[in-house]
Parts: structure tokens; C-alpha cells; sequence
């Protein structure tokens, strides 16, 4: 199963906004990294930023300002055009502010040492902005040209509007814009000396005015100075994009850069929404105080419901997870793997306190969705032997209810085998819930058990309690009366509370009742 | 300035060449160069090919005012000022913000989606007025400025008269009815198109035919977003005649431009009555003396 889907991934990823193109691509292709180094800066670097953040805000505030304003540079494609021109600018000169205004001990932290002076200088010789134009500073003969089509501008108007003055005056017509549309019974012969005629339909023509020859001569002749004006642009564009070629090894560094801060900054801003804190990767055992399976927290406090944190240190390479239904045994499973998760993204983690090693890889046995037609136990077993054929590398593995559709009896003798094969290999950390019994218990495994349903609790409440909750208010009753806590067991702990959480959950009082018979009379004949 | 202090002013219609930007041109004359105007196009542009490109027509943008449009239109002007490029490839370019320092005439373009199009509206600053040269197909991105206004434009000849009455009947039923902001927030976290709850369907998505059917013991309909009825005039009046039907957001009819060809304003006006007329303007170039 996709690891990132198991933990829910999505909800830190869409709380997760970097403001560059280079931070949203590294966004949708997040990496497990395997290194410390890397690691270690990347958090080095989230707590850089938080400082800013927290120090000197109106500084972070126009980091983050420029940061939005960084265009996407492909450093691998050479510019071409103006518009090629107008993102360059743009890129270099937030590059130049972000680095300026995180000065100099904090921008080389983030590999900022690119010297843009020269060019940024050249760029933006009308003045300092992120639009361009192409300025007359860059060629002297842009002036001249630009004045003479301003000034055959001007005449073409002036005479224009003398046409269309005598055009009212002999026809009555009041030219405004470029035509006139008149019923074919108004038509006179003079507009001839005036107009073009054309059709418009069958009862109307479309009078275009006539202009002079001289007028025709002066917009022939603003052609000719507009030709040679941008014929004069064109080769200030091209100098422009000759200097802007001597760039590209400084863009491509300054890229790099720019991902390393706007991550930073978004693994902050993460860091400060939720309270984060940063990983601890030296530690031979997983150790979590107050963990949080965040996406859960928040739809639990949206219906007023408690969340109950995770505190455990997991000692042994094998942990065996056993609880009540709905007690909690999936939701350690996948805090232990979100946790692992953000802290090998490089992410702070939702936890108080968070001290783990570093996996080549985690995977989450839960049996292969794309195998459709295959049944629920093919698709796991499939899933397990693609694993097992990569076993030699170091790994998280994590099963919630593996084997679950098949008889109790074979599931927990192929579940003891595959632990007793796990349990030789150091390169393996697991992670089993599972209702099964009969799990053995061999080198390095650990039985753990979530504390679950609270029989007394339960009992105290339930006399009082209204019988026609909705969902929401029974899951609510079910969180008073369960105790979401892992604990050590040093056995294979046996739980029962199924039947009373199906009749929470609103399970017909007769089938309920049944069912509890039934369950009494097989224990009672176990014994005998 | 703010989205909201932005007064933004579509141009549509459903026909292609029925005369949008004409029309537009026509009411770009009556704005002087100090005003802060910015022009842009949303819509068709994606489906773009040569033939397209040579029939987009031009829109006379006065010097200092801000347009849209795209790389590959730029060879025909000159003496511009680039503002923003929307790294998004439309027709084989880029759409560019320009600001000319003469006037010009340009082809504009689309900045891509309607989400584009209010992005690069509230980004653009220093403009009082937006205009928006449009879609060919639906009013859609009306919807996404909940106070924008808009001039609708057909082009009526006597193979497409029936057409336009429905499609001008529809309109007005639609802007007459009973807005709803307050179910705003609910109706947008729908996860389904359509959701009953007692006697009231709310409706997210399209409203088809197809939908008419399901809505035997409904009394009340609240629609999202009226640019997706796709019902013709005589089904929703029947609707609106059998249940009570509510929509999220107004919708602001500025003017019908009607373009007549080969028919009198006689045997165009005598199917309407006097209130929808006066919504009506004819050609704006026809001169009837």
C-alpha cells in the first residue's frame, strides 16, 4: 500500500505551501531521505527560518513576498525572447532582495552567493522594478524613433479629425468610431466622396470613411518609423539575452537555493501551525512523547471529541499491537509511520518528542490495490512476496490486521513464522496489530497492548445514556469509556470487547444478547 | 486595489462572431487615457489554430492602460512595457500583461482558467476597470465575480431568432429570481452534485433534464451556479411555476447587444415584452436617419 496514503499523508501536504514553482514541484515529490547530513540541514534550516520568523517578522513577511514572486526558470533551456527577458528580470531581482534582506550569515546558510550586480544593475536601468521595458537608455536611436512616430501620431489625428469634421459636416454623419451602419433606403450618392460602402445585410450598408492619399502617405510612413523601431528592439532584446547567457550556471545554483529556503519556510510555517518539533535521528529505539495522528486530532476537535496523544518508547525490533476494536491500534500504527515519514522528509514532527534511527525504506503490508481480482489474502500475500524479495536493506514494516480473511488458525501460524523470520534479521523494525491469539513470543518481540474499553466506565454510563444517539455521539460515548493508551504486556493478551462495541454502535439488543450466550457457552466448553 | 473595488465588465455571448468585440471596442471609445482600464480575454483561446488566429479580432487599447495577451501576438505591437507573463502555454505562447506607451491595437488572449482570470484581476494593480472579452460558450466565469456585471451579445439573423428568444427568456427568468447567499458555505462543501434533505434539493453541479425527473416531492431548489442550467426556457419556467427556485449568486444583466441581420427592429421587438426591451442595444454603430 502507498505509505503515504496509509498515514494520511495528504492532510500535512495540503497544509504543507511552498510560494515558489521549485517548492511546489519538490512538494509533489516528496523523498525518503536516508542521510543524516541531508536531514540534519534541512532541519537546521526550518530552524533558522523559525527564528526569523519569530524575531524579525517584517523581514520574513518580504522574504516571503519575494518568494512568491520568483517565476520558473527551465536553467536548462537558454532564453529567447522578451518575454524570456521579463522572467529572468524578475527572477534575479526577487533573488537579489531575498538575499539582501536575509543579509549575509543567514543567505549563505541557504547557498545564496550569487553576485547579480552587474546585470541586475543593467536591468533595471530606468529604476528598480519587476516589469520591463525596453528602455532608450539601452539603445540612444530608440528615442529618436519613438519621437517621430509620437509626432506622425499626432498629425495622422489631426488630419484624421478633419476628415471626419467635413465628413459631418456635408454628410450629417458623426463618425466615432472606425464605421457606420445605415439603412440602404438613407443611402445618398455623395457619401461616395466620403465613405467606402460595403453590405452589411440586406437592408443595410457599412460606411468605412475615405481617407486622403496624404493621410494614407503619413500612416505608410509611421509603418516604415514603427519597422525600423522594432527592428531596433529586437537587437536590444538580443543583447540583452547574449549577457543574460553568461547567467545560467548563477540561475541554476541560485534555483537550488531558492527550493532550500521556500521549503524551509513552508516546513516553518508547518512547524508553527501545528506546533511541530524537530526529530531527533540519533536514537537506536522509536521513542514518542505526546505523538499526534494529525488529520484524526483535527476531525476529532471539529466534533468536540478528546484525542488522546501517543507516549511510547518501543524497545524491541518486533512489536505485536493487540486491543479492543476501535481502540486504537491502527491509529499508533499510522502515527508511528507519519512520524517517520515527516522526519525523513525533513519535516518537524507532531509530537512533544520524537527520537528515532533512520529506515532505507518503510512499507506498509496491506496487500496490493492495483491487483483487482485478486482476493483480499492473494493481494496480501502478493504484496508481502514483492517485499520479501528486497529484504536486505533496513526497514520499517508496518501490517494492520494481516491475514485477517483467512480462518484464525492458519493466519496466526503463518503470522508466527513470518515473525520468527524477522526476528533473526536486525535490518527489520515491525510493526503487527492483530486481533489474532496464539502469537508466540520470540527473540527481540514485543506484546503490546492498547488499554481499550473500560468495562466499569461503561457500565457506570450506559444506564443513563440516551438509546437513539447518531453516529457521531455514540463514537463519542465509545471515546469516554475507552483508554486510547499503549502498554507493555510481555504476553499475548487476550481482548473482548466487541460485542459491547457493537452495541454501542447500535447493534439490535436481541443479536447483542445472542451473541453474548453464544461467546459464554464456547468459553465455558473451552474449559471443559 | 481590491477585487471588489474593481468594476469588472464581461462581454458574451454563445455565438462565435457575434460581435463581442465590436463591442467591446464601442465601449472602450467612451474611456479617456487617464482612466485605468485593463482589457482581457477569457475563454476559446485554447483551442487555438490559425484560422482562429487570423480571425481574433483587434481591441484599441489607449496608451498607459493594461491588456492581456500573448507572446505570440507581441510582433504586432511595439514600445510596450511587459508586467506580468503567466507561465501558462497557451497558443504555442505565453500570456503576457502589457502596458503600450501609445495607443495600439492587439489581439488579446485568455490567462488560461477562469481561476487564472481572477488571479491575474486581483494581482494586476492600480486598475479601476476590468473588461473582459468573452467566452463563446456560457457565462460561466460571470459566476466567479459575484459582483461583476455583463453585456450579452447575439447576433440574430432569422436562422438563429428562436435561439436567442430562449436563451434572452432564460436570462431573465434566472435574474429575477431569489438569491440565497446565506447556504453559500453549505453548498460548496458538497461532495455530491445533488443532496435532498427534507423537501429542498440543492444543487451543486449541472441541471439537467436528466434531473427533472427526480424531483417529484421537492418543493424547494437551490442551485449553485445559474451558468450551469442547461435546461431550455420552457423547462425551467415549468420549474419555476411548480417549485420555488433559489440561486447563490445574482446575476447582473447589464444590456442585450442585439446585432440585427436581414431583420427588423419591428419583427424582433414584437416577441418580447416592454420590460425585456428595455434591456435591449441595438448595434451601436447603426445610424437611423
Amino acid at each position: 500500500m502507498n505509505i503515504e496514503k496509509f498515514c494520511e499523508f495528504d492532510f500535512i501536504k495540503n497544509n504543507f505551501l511552498p510560494l515558489t514553482p521549485y517548492g511546489k514541484s519538490y512538494k509533489e515529490n516528496f523523498k525518503l531521505i536516508n542521510s543524516k547530513t541531508k536531514l540534519l540541514e534541512k532541519y537546521d534550516l526550518t530552524d533558522v527560518v523559525l527564528d526569523l520568523k519569530k524575531n524579525k517578522p517584517f523581514k520574513y513577511d518580504k522574504v516571503k513576498y519575494h518568494l512568491k514572486n520568483i517565476p520558473y526558470i527551465n536553467p536548462s533551456k537558454e532564453p529567447s525572447d522578451i518575454t524570456d527577458v521579463f522572467i529572468y528580470k524578475k527572477f534575479i531581482n526577487n533573488y537579489v532582495f531575498i538575499k539582501e534582506t536575509l543579509g549575509k550569515k543567514i543567505s549563505e546558510k541557504f547557498g545564496f552567493k550569487q553576485d547579480y550586480k552587474e546585470i541586475f544593475d543593467f536591468l533595471n536601468c530606468d529604476g528598480v522594478s519587476d516589469t520591463f521595458y525596453i528602455s532608450e537608455k539601452y539603445n540612444p536611436q530608440l528615442a529618436e524613433v519613438r519621437k517621430k512616430i509620437s509626432d506622425i501620431s499626432k498629425k495622422i489625428d489631426e488630419k484624421k479629425n478633419e476628415f471626419l469634421n467635413l465628413i459631418k459636416e456635408k454628410t450629417g454623419l458623426e463618425i466615432k468610431n472606425e464605421f457606420l451602419v445605415v439603412d440602404n433606403e438613407n443611402l445618398k450618392n455623395e457619401f461616395q466622396n466620403y465613405f467606402f460602402i460595403d453590405v452589411y445585410d440586406s437592408k443595410r450598408v457599412l460606411l468605412k470613411p475615405k481617407y486622403s492619399n496624404e493621410i494614407i502617405d503619413l500612416i505608410r510612413k509611421r509603418e516604415e518609423y514603427i519597422s525600423e523601431e522594432k527592428k531596433i528592439e529586437s537587437e536590444v532584446v538580443s543583447k540583452i539575452i547574449e549577457k543574460l547567457k553568461n547567467y545560467l550556471s548563477f540561475i541554476s545554483d541560485s534555483i537550488t537555493s531558492i527550493e532550500k529556503l521556500d521549503i524551509a519556510v513552508a516546513s516553518a510555517e508547518l512547524a508553527s501551525k501545528f506546533i511541530l518539533t524537530r526529530p531527533d535521528i540519533n536514537s537506536k529505539n522509536i521513542y514518542i512523547k505526546k505523538g499526534v495522528f494529525l488529520s484524526l486530532k483535527e476531525e476529532l476537535s471539529k466534533n468536540k471529541i478528546e484525542y488522546t496523544p501517543l507516549d511510547f518508547e518501543f524497545t524491541k525490533n518486533i512489536n505485536i499491537i493487540k486491543g479492543s476494536n476501535m481502540g486504537g491500534k491502527t491509529v499508533v500504527l499510522k502515527t508511528v509511520v507519519l512520524l517517520q515519514l515527516m522526519a525523513q522528509y525533513g519535516l518537524f514532527v507532531c509530537a512533544e518528542k520524537f527520537s528515532t534511527r533512520l529506515f532505507d525504506d518503510i512499507y506498509v503490508l496491506f496487500g496490493d490495490e492495483e491487483l483487482k481480482g485478486l482476493s483480499s489474502f492473494a493481494s496480501e500475500i502478493y504484496d508481502f512476496v514483492e517485499f520479501y524479495k528486497n529484504i536486505s536493506k533496513n526497514v520499517l514494516v508496518i501490517s494492520d490486521e494481516f491475514a485477517k480473511t483467512t480462518n484464525s488458525f492458519e493466519a496466526s501460524s503463518l503470522i508466527n513464522a513470518i515473525i520468527s523470520d524477522f526476528s533473526e534479521r536486525k535490518n527489520i523494525y515491525f510493526f503487527l496489530a492483530t486481533h489474532l491469539e496464539n502469537i508466540s513470543k520470540f527473540k527481540n518481540t514485543d506484546f503490546l497492548c492498547m488499554m481499550g474499553f473500560d468495562k466499569k466506565r461503561y457500565e457506570k454510563l450506559i444506564e443513563n445514556e440516551d438509546k437513539n444517539l447518531n453516529l457521531w455521539e455514540r463514537i463519542r460515548f465509545i471515546n469516554r469509556c475507552m483508554i486510547y493508551k499503549l502498554v507493555r504486556t510481555n504476553d499475548d493478551k487476550k481482548t473482548s470487547d466487541a460485542l459491547e462495541i457493537a452495541r454501542i454502535l447500535g447493534i439490535d439488543e436481541k443479536i447483542y444478547k445472542k451473541a453474548k450466550d453464544i461467546m459464554e457457552a464456547n468459553y465455558e466448553n473451552s474449559k471443559n | 486595489m481590491s477585487l471588489s473595488k474593481k468594476k469588472i465588465v464581461f462581454i458574451t455571448g454563445f455565438q462565435k462572431n457575434c460581435g463581442k468585440t465590436t463591442f467591446l471596442n464601442y465601449l472602450l471609445k467612451s474611456y479617456r487615457e487617464k482612466d485605468k482600464v485593463f482589457c482581457t480575454s477569457i475563454g476559446v483561446d485554447s483551442v487555438f489554430d490559425d484560422i482562429y488566429l487570423k480571425s481574433k479580432p483587434f481591441v484599441e487599447i489607449k496608451k498607459g492602460w493594461i491588456c492581456l495577451t500573448n507572446s505570440v501576438f507581441l510582433n504586432s505591437v511595439y514600445d510596450y512595457e511587459i508586467k506580468e507573463v503567466i507561465q501558462n502555454s497557451i497558443m504555442g505562447g505565453y500570456p503576457v500583461v502589457i502596458s503600450p506607451k501609445n495607443d495600439i491595437k492587439i489581439r488579446l488572449s485568455s490567462p488560461g482558467s477562469n481561476q487564472d482570470l481572477k488571479e491575474i484581476i486581483e494581482k494586476i494593480r492600480d486598475v479601476e476597470y476590468v473588461f473582459v472579452d468573452g467566452s463563446v460558450d456560457r457565462i460561466t466565469q460571470v459566476s466567479i465575480f459575484p459582483n461583476s456585471e455583463f453585456y450579452y451579445v447575439f447576433k440574430v439573423d432569422y436562422s438563429s431568432i428562436d435561439l436567442v428568444w430562449d436563451r434572452i427568456m432564460l436570462l431573465e427568468l434566472i435574474s429575477r429570481l431569489k438569491i440565497k447567499e446565506s447556504e453559500y458555505d453549505f453548498l460548496s462543501s458538497l461532495k455530491d452534485d445533488v443532496f435532498i434533505y427534507s423537501k429542498t434539493m440543492y444543487i451543486k453541479g449541472a441541471f439537467s433534464e436528466s434531473k427533472l425527473e427526480r424531483i417529484k416531492d421537492i418543493k424547494n431548489i437551490v442551485i449553485m451556479d445559474f451558468t450551469k442550467v442547461f435546461l431550455n426556457y420552457r423547462q425551467f419556467k415549468k420549474l419555476v411555476e411548480d417549485v420555488n427556485v433559489y440561486f447563490m449568486l445574482p446575476l447582473n444583466l447589464n444590456k442585450y447587444v442585439i446585432n440585427l441581420y436581414d431583420i427588423s427592429f419591428n419583427d424582433f421587438e414584437k416577441r418580447f415584452q416592454v420590460d425585456v426591451r428595455k434591456r435591449f442595444l441595438y448595434n451601436p454603430y447603426y445610424v437611423n436617419s
